[in-house]
């Protein structure tokens, strides 16, 4: 995009983007220049004075000692971060960081990826010189996730400026002055943003540290991880669980550039517990009596064929979940093929065909989705369907990115939410009514003649949607809102189009992987599977991972199920598991691999930990061995992922190579492929 | 090489403060009656800023250039290339803002001509703003100066009714609205960016510039921050033109600047003295040498922010560059005196507590090291200093320049030429655990 | 408390700024006044509604300045002056002289409330040092026996420009 210039380091020649802060190129060439304060989403801040460097604007001209985060890159710039008079600078600098720091390191939870130790020894200052007393804090109770030790504070301004600047929270600030800088809420309290978690990740050193960490410790450096994905919306953040010995010890974000980039949301982050909990299913049952998940899935696979023979096709039925992988639904898909059964996905018929439609129109290439960076530079925002503050918060947190630079926002929500304090004007109304408000934004766009009553909502709406440059609407599709609602806001979008400018649209989504299960083919709409189970023309009902920690209302309490031989594939004893007449426990998310795809469509592969557990087959595994016990293994070698999901062939192949630390890969039927990353 | 008390026909910031009585500051309560709107009227005033509107705003911009101005604020900033960097194209409002922070230690200044003089001040907002067609002003007055707040609110009220504040200024068409914003109080307000965050009703951090305020300022928009002696000059160099104030000062210097002494002399006060004025003559002939009959030890020039200066340089004329070329800067030219019996390693200590007290903060050499040079410089002189603490001294006076913003290497200059000058006093107390001098500070 | 009269001046000062948050320093000075020269929490959260500003804010613009006081002050509020000149000319003499009369520190209130003993620094008063400032007023150059007379001159003043220590919790 910008200009390419030249810039010397430490004597090498680089090329650069013209512009960038000096610090930031150094960093992206591998090359550590010690900084505390600076961070990529934050942004420059020249409070440490860690990052100094001796910098001269050419060849000739003199140097001097510069914050490489304050300076801009200029064609022809000189950088040596080894000159002595720099090097002595910052080791005396971080001596100066030390005179108050508590020296509490073999007690503290950030050791082993504490900034301030690395730093430290980078700048190798060793020997402490100040003999007066040192400052001490008092902490505050900042609530069940965050622990606070303001002894340990290097005053970098990091927390403030994510959680007020960029995440807009108003309950966590800055006190006092000179040598008295304090950083806490007003009172002991919890802390209220979505987004406190990060405070963990972006403060340098142990101020703000994971409480549920903390409770049982262990060095992050004993801990094993394995890059997964988020598992609590459709956002798809990319993660990095980490675990040892039989737990799952915390959740923090994957590093990428494409989805969630440095940050994620309390509910992702704390939201791990279903992986250690008490009700995980770790052993197997078949009528009533436990065994081997072998036997188990023998002994069903029998009963099976049973129902079949006795009642031909159409007998058995199963449901997937939005919870679980593109591998695990594809199984059951394959289950049924094999036993000629039937499969539905979703709670309603409603919500499948709201979810189906969003879907279509994403992959198809109809509307333009952005990822959550192109979320954050858009210079208009209209929100529907949904409280997106809860339903996919990441995707508020760039929409916050918005508001900083100005970007008016306009919500339509069924209740009051959190967003709404930022935005321009926020019409509440239920979902179904929504879908109206939608279409009189369009026909105020058109400066038709409204029917009934001028709304200004919508007049205020179409003309700052007129002006902007890059527009966007983000529409929930979570079903309640309906087709009409998915619809209306394609229009809108259609409506808003023009040739030089794009008007983007994001369909989110109730669930991690509700886009791959929506593109399922040949399923059925869940109304006429419930109801055959309830006449009782269904006689097997296979459940794939409803227990999940994941929100699904179905099945429902009705009687009928017990007429019905039901199988639960799931991790967590939830409800539907409870009920089974064959239980076939599996790995839980965290623990296994597959591909999951967000609300862009995009594919991404996640691995899992290595926990030792009676049960370690993902219930991708678990299907495709009822699958071979039924005696149809060689269909599983033979079907495609384009075989059962409305994908293109060329991608199918695709989904196999996915690394998960790739940029994954945007399903797309069309011959538009935005980008592949294997 | 004295060369004499100046004469009164110089003095112009000073005229009708003097002429409401010989003392600027009467000790006690009663302070110097302001010279109201009739008098000063009579006394000439208005007639620059009614010359100003009659001219274009970019003429009265060039004026100011020609009179060759420099900021009196500290850093000597020529105000008329300041003013030129203002986008005049600029479609928003502009702001003009008036710094009478005025908290350096040693300066004190500003507030006789505030106190003594509102009008000039007002006349002077009035000319600048006009000249960069600024239609709202800022007074930024400390905290400790309410009552001169008080008395700047009069003299705008006074102003306002006499039709030279507020829309239509003397049926010039332009409008100007004077706000007086009273300081919650701390010296880091004077650094004109944490001044206008100050302003915007936020903690008093520096900006990092660029952008410069005269483009990005207050709310955003271009900003103009300039002290109130700077702007004093304006409604006498409208008035008597760019030559005739150019004439004023010594070897080619513009201008006159008011000049201060106080500590160990014999006369603490102010004299307006033509720039350039040699630094033995403020302190022998206006000053009247020092006070206990001890000769000087050192002067610091300008405010504490400056380096202390030795006798051998005290033929050194009182302006920006000659006090630049001798090492120190000239900053508010209110001389700090000391005498051969002063302790400097107990007045150094007293420095830094300054320093330490008013830092905002926010970067890490201020914040930490100051308290740690404080301490450190404190321990020598109770005494308990120890072998390695000129060495913290050197590395962290050093280490205090490279700073977010100017207050810590403010507080370097005194330190640095304290431990460079003094240094045998630091190793004397460090060795013996007592002053050198008999008595040290009284 | 504020009264509803107060609290509409103060809001219509916030008002004619472009942005309302420019008003703040001037709404807690006020709000300080009314609540004898200190604000309490209540104050904290007054200030925040009438500009716009978050308490968390307010707070931290509270306790960065040296003349907001988070605790209760004195009636009287005596500052001297530690500043070079000052210390120069004998501020600690004056200050000892000070904190024996009162019977407290500097830093302290006197047990009566009555009057509040600070640091400062300089007042722009050098050529008067050793400088004190009592509430509005400026002395200088202050002796150890002006000492006693500014205090029973300040102290006999029926109204200072803080109001009675004791009305400060009086129910509204
Ligand atoms: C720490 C610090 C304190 C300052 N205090 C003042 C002050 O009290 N009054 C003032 O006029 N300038 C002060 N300045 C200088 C201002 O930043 C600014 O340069 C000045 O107001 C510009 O005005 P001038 O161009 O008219 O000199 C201070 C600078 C620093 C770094
Ligand atoms: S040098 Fe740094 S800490 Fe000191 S006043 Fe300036 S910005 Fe604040
Ligand atoms: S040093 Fe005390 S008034 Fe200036």
């Amino acid at each position: 995009m910008s200009a390419k210039i030249k810039i010397t380091v430490n004597g090498v020649m680089h090329e650069a983007e013209a512009g960038r802060n000096i610090l930031q190129i150094l960093l992206d060439l591998g090359i550590m220049l010690p900084h505390f304060c600076y961070h990529e989403a934050l942004g420059a801040a020249g409070a440490c004075r860690l990052c100094a460097a001796m910098i001269s604007p050419g060849a000739g001209k003199p140097a001097r000692l510069e914050m490489a985060c304050m300076t801009r890159a200029e064609d022809g710039m000189i950088v040596d971060i080894t000159n002595p008079q720099a090097v002595d600078f910052r080791e005396k600098l971080i001596e100066e960081l030390m005179l108050n720091h508590p020296h509490d390191c073999p007690v503290c939870d950030e050791g082993g990826e504490c900034m301030l130790q690395d730093m430290t020894v980078l700048c190798r200052h060793q020997h402490r010189r100040n003999r007066f007393p040192k400052r001490t804090w008092r902490n505050q109770d900042l609530g069940p996730h965050i622990h606070h030790e303001m002894n340990r504070c290097i005053t970098c301004y990091r927390c403030v400026r994510f959680y007020r600047d960029y995440a807009l929270g108003d309950d966590l600030g800055v006190f006092g002055s000179r040598g008295r800088v304090y950083f806490g809420r007003m009172r002991d309290g919890a802390l209220v943003s979505e987004f406190s978690g990060n405070l963990v990740d972006v403060c340098p050193t142990g101020v703000f540290t994971d409480k549920h960490f903390r409770a049982v410790y262990c060095r992050p450096w004993d801990l094993q991880t394995a890059p997964s994905i988020c598992p609590h919306c459709s956002v798809g953040c990319n993660v990095l669980p980490g675990s040892r010995h039989k737990t799952l010890r915390r959740i923090k974000p994957r590093r990428n550039h494409t989805v969630n980039r440095f940050f994620m949301c309390d509910h992702g982050r704390f939201g791990g517990g279903f992986v250690n909990a008490d009700n995980r299913l770790t052993s197997a049952r078949f009528d009533g009596a436990g065994m081997s998940l072998d036997d188990a899935i023998t002994q069903t696979a029998e009963r099976l064929k049973e129902i079949v023979q006795t009642h031909g096709r159409g007998a058995v039925a199963a449901i997937g979940s939005p919870g679980a992988s593109l591998e695990a639904n594809a199984a059951l898909i394959l289950l049924m093929k094999t036993l000629e059964g039937r499969f539905a996905f979703f709670s309603t018929g409603a919500e499948r065909a709201a979810h189906k439609r969003a879907a279509a129109l994403i992959a198809n290439g109809q509307v333009d989705t952005p990822s959550l960076p192109e979320v954050e530079q858009a210079d208009f925002t209209l929100i529907v369907g949904g409280d997106i503050t809860r339903e996919a918060p990441m995707m508020d947190l760039a929409v916050r990115q918005t508001i900083r630079a100005g970007a008016p926002l306009f919500i339509i929500s069924p209740q009051a939410g959190k967003l709404d304090a930022f935005a321009k004007a926020a019409r509440h109304a239920a979902l179904p009514e929504q879908a109206a408000i939608v279409s009189n934004i369009a026909q105020a766009l058109d400066h038709a003649l409204m029917t009934g009553q001028p709304d200004p909502f919508a007049g205020a709406a179409a003309s700052a949607l007129a002006t902007a440059k890059r527009p966007q609407i983000l529409c929930g599709a979570t079903g309640a809102g309906g087709i009409a609602l998915v619809d209306a806001a394609h229009s809108l979008v259609a409506k808003a189009v023009r040739p030089e400018r794009p008007c983007r649209l994001v369909y989110w989504f109730p669930a991690m992987n509700s886009f791959g299960i929506s593109l399922a083919r040949n399923d059925e709409s869940p109304d006429t599977i419930k109801q055959d189970v309830e006449n009782g023309r269904i006689k097997a009902l296979t459940i794939l991972e409803h227990g999940a920690s994941l929100d699904s209302e179905w099945p429902d309490d009705s009687k009928p199920m017990k007429s019905c031989f039901t199988i639960a594939v799931d991790a967590i004893a939830g409800k539907a598991a409870t009920d089974a007449d064959a239980v076939l426990p599996c790995a839980s998310h965290y623990e296994t691999f597959g591909t999951v795809m967000n609300y862009e469509g995009r594919a991404q592969r996640f691995e899992g930990l290595p926990l030792p557990r009676p049960v370690t087959w993902s219930s991708a595994e678990v299907l495709l061995k009822l699958i071979e016990a039924l005696g149809a293994g060689e269909a599983i070698n033979r079907t495609e992922y384009h075989d059962l999901f409305e994908i293109p062939a060329t991608m199918s192949s695709l989904i196999g190579t996915l690394a998960p630390d790739s940029e994954g890969l945007l399903i797309r039927s069309t011959a538009a492929v935005r980008e592949v990353v294997g | 090489m004295a060369q004499g008390v100046r004469t009164m026909s110089e003095i112009v910031l000073f005229k009708n403060i003097q002429k409401n009585g010989p003392e600027l500051f009467p000790a006690g309560a009663a302070a110097i009656p302001a010279c109201g709107y009739d008098d000063y009227v009579k006394n000439g005033g208005y007639q620059g800023a009614r010359k100003a509107l009659k001219m274009a705003p970019l003429e009265v911009q060039q004026v100011v250039k020609d009179s060759g101005l420099r900021g009196r604020g500290g850093a000597g900033f020529p105000t008329g290339m300041k003013w030129s960097f203002v986008p005049m194209d600029f479609k928003g409002q502009k702001y003009l803002i008036c710094n009478c922070d005025e908290m350096e230690p040693g300066t004190f200044k500003d507030r006789a001509l505030v106190y003594g003089d509102p009008h000039q001040l007002i006349e002077s907002m009035i000319i600048a703003a006009y000249a960069m067609q600024m239609t709202q002003g800022f007074i930024f007055i400390r905290c400790e100066y309410r009552k001169g707040a008080r008395i700047l609110e009069q003299a705008a009220a006074e102003a306002l009714n006499h039709g030279w504040l507020g829309k239509n200024i003397q049926s010039s068409g332009f409008d100007f609205h004077l706000d007086v914003h009273l300081s919650a109080g701390r010296y880091i307000c004077g650094e004109e960016t944490a001044l206008l965050n100050s302003l915007e009703g936020k903690r008093a951090n520096p900006r990092s510039k660029p952008p410069f305020p005269q483009v990005y300022g207050f709310l955003g928009s271009p900003t103009i921050v300039n002290n109130v002696e700077t702007l004093c000059n304006l409604p006498h160099i409208l008035a008597r033109g760019a030559q005739w104030h150019k004439s004023l000062g010594l070897n080619g210097n513009a201008g006159t600047k008011i000049m201060g002494a106080s500590g160990r002399v014999k006369n603490p006060g102010l004299w307006e003295l033509p720039l350039g004025t040699p630094m033995r003559e403020v302190l022998n002939e206006h000053a009247g040498g020092p006070s206990r009959g001890k000769s000087f030890k050192t002067v610091i020039p300008g405010g504490l922010s400056t380096p202390m200066m030795t006798p051998d340089q005290f033929d050194t004329p009182l302006d920006f560059d000659s006090v630049a070329k001798a090492g120190s800067r000239l900053g508010t030219a209110c001389l700090i005196a000391f005498d051969e019996d002063d302790c400097m390693v107990a007045a150094t200590a007293n420095i830094m507590k300054f320093y330490m007290r008013e830092s905002c903060g926010f970067c890490t050499p201020c914040r930490e090291g100051i308290p740690w040079i404080y301490e450190t410089v404190k321990a020598i002189a109770e005494g308990k200093g120890e072998e390695g603490d000129l060495a913290v001294l050197d590395d962290m006076a050093r280490h205090i320049f490279h700073t977010f913003c100017a207050f810590a290497p403010g507080a370097q200059g005194p330190l640095l030429s304290a431990i460079t000058t003094f240094r045998h006093e630091f190793e004397f107390l460090i060795q013996k655990s007592q002053c050198h001098t008999a008595g040290g500070a009284s | 408390m504020i009264s509803d009269a107060l609290k509409v001046q103060l809001t219509g000062h916030c008002g004619h700024y472009p942005s309302r948050r420019v008003g703040l320093i001037f709404v807690m000075q006020k709000l300080q006044e009314h609540y004898g020269g200190w604000l309490p929490e209540e104050a904290i959260r007054e200030a925040a509604e009438i500009s716009g500003v978050p308490e968390t804010e307010v707070e931290g613009v509270a306790t960065f300045y040296n003349w907001f006081f988070r605790e209760p002050a004195g009636r009287h509020i005596i500052v001297v002056c530690d500043s070079i000149s000052c210390y120069l000319c004998g501020c600690d003499r004056i200050a000892a002289n000070l904190e024996r009369k009162l019977g407290i520190k500097l830093g302290e209130t006197t047990p009566d409330g009555m009057f509040t003993l600070l640091p400062v620094v300089c007042l722009g008063n050098c050529d008067k040092a050793p400088s004190i400032m009592v509430d509005d007023e400026l002395y200088g150059p202050v002796t150890a026996d002006m000492i006693d007379e500014i205090i029973e001159k300040t102290a006999s003043e029926t109204h200072g420009t803080r109001r009675a220590h004791d009305e400060r919790n009086r129910p509204v």
